[in-house]
């Protein structure tokens, strides 16, 4: 089984996601649990408090961002692999501005669409990979 | 037929560090600009908000970060083309 480019780099950045996540985690529980413990001393903390505060919100807001890669990646994998533009099913070569059919200039595959630009952006072999699972 | 393109993953793996560096760089980012807008330079008198104090919460290195990352997103195939070819793994590692 061939795993497209486009479906690999999905794949990778779920994976940077769940590291993103796992990075943060500790963090997060660390300052929680500190900030929970000492809950009715937080403002007597002063700068300490502030310091957890800081270090929780900071923890969230990455474990927000890594949970986005991990779920909604798709608008970056469209940015590094635009679905409406030909690419060789073999390289991920981008073959705009090529005949519709031919070799690709990269790698050497033939490469054949129907003629027009609709069928190439239609043939999933031909715009970067399977279609999204 | 061919057995390998080195273009597609080299440049695949580029994209998927710069979304590394700019996923790591986003929360620090929001939080100290917020930091900084709300409470500026943090200590002494209350003074009128002025640029320089994003760089009070949020250090130099992580905008340094996040647009080496976007760049890096932005200029990953050309980087790869000038990497493989100056590798001279370009074309002529493809049978």
């Amino acid at each position: 089984v061939t795993v497209k480019y486009k479906t690999a780099f999905r794949l990778a950045l779920r994976a940077i996601g769940v590291l993103i996540v796992a990075q943060a985690l500790p963090s997060l529980v660390t300052a929680l649990v500190t900030l929970g413990l000492n809950f009715n001393d937080v403002v007597s903390m002063a700068s300490t408090g502030g310091w957890y505060l800081t270090m929780a919100g900071q923890a969230v807001l990455t474990v927000a961002v890594g949970l986005y890669l991990f779920f909604r990646g798709n608008w970056i994998v469209n940015l590094a692999i635009p679905s409406n533009r030909p690419y060789c099913h073999e390289c991920a070569y981008e073959l705009t501005g090529l005949a519709a059919e031919g070799i690709c200039p990269e790698c050497g595959t033939p490469y054949r669409a129907e003629g027009s630009s609709r069928s190439l952006q239609g043939n999933p072999s031909l715009t970067g990979g399977a279609p999204p699972e | 037929m061919p057995t390998m393109s080195y273009r597609a993953p080299f440049r695949l793996g580029l994209c998927a560090i710069a979304v590394w560096l700019v996923a790591c760089a986003i929360p620090p980012l929001i939080l100290g600009m917020t930091r900084s807008v709300l409470f500026g330079e943090g200590q002494g008198p209350p003074v009128a908000w002025h640029w320089s104090q994003f760089f009070t919460y949020v250090p130099t290195w992580t905008y340094v970060q996040a647009v080496t990352g976007v760049v890096l997103f932005v200029a990953s195939t050309r980087l790869t083309r000038f990497i493989l070819r100056s590798a001279g793994r370009e074309r002529s590692e493809v049978q």
